[in-house]
């Protein structure tokens, strides 16, 4: 009976470890599906409302996904407080701080922070022109995010299982 | 509250900056006029007296440059178009002149490449600066005789001019104000900075010709309010305005009436016989009326 449990949690474990993986491969997708929605919206309200940055960071702290909730609600924090420190240290702090947390790789978060050295420096048309060179990146990173997630997510999961399988066969 | 006024307009300025402006006394504060940074000179202010020069740090272009992006909250693109005429209106209704090396596109400038210098006027209203002579002189029987008011910059036009929208606005009639640079009324976010009265509306940041046509087709006033006419597109709104049946009330550089009768434009203005009151800031900001 002990020897059935411990089998049971042996595979267990290793299976949960390859789902984690999976997960965290899909989280990088959704992450990015998310960011890049927001640089939709930011483009739109440039465009057709000339919408002020500070606002537009208002409207992105009360979005639905919790990713894109979680970075600009950090970085509308960060607005809120007159402490002399520009946007665009702010902007590349929050994303720096919070973007890992979401799932976002270091290479997604260097996109998104390179961001900031156009957002609200110029006008409408130039900022728009700027987001569409970012929102490519973003699209880039996403592609290479899908495939990791079609490519090494199922080897990950069923290498996690067989690890666990043979664990017990060899302790057994 | 003047020491207040400066307080808040030094908000657009970076920290360090914004550090030497606090120092200053409360009494200093309330007669600074005007703050104005200059790539490679220190800052200087101006209190009435000319301009003075405080501490030794020397502004960079980089500094000038955050200066235009805390004055727009970081949001150039919602201030493009008065940019291009050099200047921006922030938060309290202050306002920011710019310098710079202007970037020209089919003819007009779109914007500034380097900004050299700014110059930050810190607003302040007067209330009562209209005083009852010229208020009775313009209210007249329960209407408002068109009215011109004529002085050289920096006598006080336009704070004579909001101040009497204020008072004829508060009295229960309704004002138009056709405010182009935003000087009148100091609008920030769709909110005027500076009282000009419970039954006033406001088109800003729109040629004052084409703002008072608006205001007379859709608000129908008893006075339209027009800062400083320098166009014959200004003279022809006077004129319209007028047709319609409201009172104007405009400001013009000028030294006196002879000179502002000497200018061909406002020649043409005169000759329209609209203006039945005019007042004329002279030194120490006397106002003489000619009726």
């Amino acid at each position: 009976m002990l020897k059935m449990i411990g089998m049971i949690l042996i595979i267990g474990s290793f299976t949960g470890m390859g789902i984690t993986q999976r997960q965290q491969l899909g989280g990088r997708v959704r992450a990015l599906e998310a960011m890049m929605t927001a640089a939709d919206l930011i483009g739109s309200e440039l465009a057709f409302r000339l919408t002020g940055i500070p606002d537009i960071i208002r409207m992105l702290a009360q979005d639905s996904r919790a990713q894109v909730a979680l970075i600009f609600g950090k970085m509308k924090r960060m607005i809120e407080k007159d402490d002399g420190l520009s946007l665009t240290y702010k902007w590349m702090k929050a994303f720096r701080q919070y973007g890992t947390q979401t799932g976002l790789t270091p290479q997604d978060v260097a996109v998104l922070c390179d961001m900031s050295d156009f957002i609200g420096k110029y006008d409408a048309a130039s900022q728009k022109k700027c987001l569409e060179h970012s929102r490519k990146r973003l699209e880039h990173q996403l592609e290479q995010a899908r495939s990791e997630l079609k490519s090494k997510g199922t080897v990950y999961r069923t290498c996690c299982i067989a690890a666990g399988i043979l664990l017990v066969l060899v302790l057994i | 509250m003047k020491a207040e006024s400066f307080l808040q307009a030094i908000r657009c300025l970076p920290p360090q900056t914004a550090a030497i402006l606090r120092s200053l006394s409360n009494r200093e504060r309330a007669g600074c006029e005007e703050i104005r940074l200059r790539a490679g000179q220190p800052l200087s202010i101006e209190c009435g007296g000319g301009e003075r020069p405080l501490g030794s740090h020397r502004i960079t272009t980089d500094e000038l440059g955050e200066v235009i992006a805390r004055a727009t909250d970081y949001s150039v693109h919602t201030f493009t178009d008065s940019l291009k005429q050099g200047f921006l209106t922030i938060a309290g209704g202050h306002r920011l002149g710019v310098c710079g090396t202007a970037v020209m596109q089919q003819g007009e400038i779109s914007t500034f490449r380097h900004v050299s210098s700014v110059n930050l006027r810190i607003a302040r209203q007067i209330k009562g600066a209209a005083g009852e002579r010229l208020y009775e002189a313009v209210h007249v029987g329960g209407g408002i005789r068109s009215t011109l008011i004529l002085s050289p910059p920096g006598r006080g036009k336009t704070t004579l001019l909001r101040d009497l929208t204020r008072q004829l606005s508060d009295s229960g009639l309704r004002m138009g104000v056709a405010d182009e640079r935003c000087e009148l009324s100091g609008m920030y976010r769709g909110m005027p900075q500076f009282d000009l009265g419970t039954h006033t509306d406001i088109i800003d940041s729109c040629p004052k010709a084409q703002a008072a046509m608006m205001l007379v087709k859709t608000m129908s006033p008893k006075a339209v309010v027009l800062d400083e006419i320098t166009t014959e597109q200004d003279a022809r709104a006077i004129q319209y305005a007028c047709h319609c049946g409201a009172a104007v009330l405009a400001t013009a550089h000028a030294l006196d009436f002879e000179d502002f009768s000497a200018r061909p434009l406002y020649r043409s203005v005169l000759d329209m016989k609209v203006f039945e009151c005019i007042a004329v800031i002279g030194h120490e900001r006397q106002v003489r009326l000619i009726q």
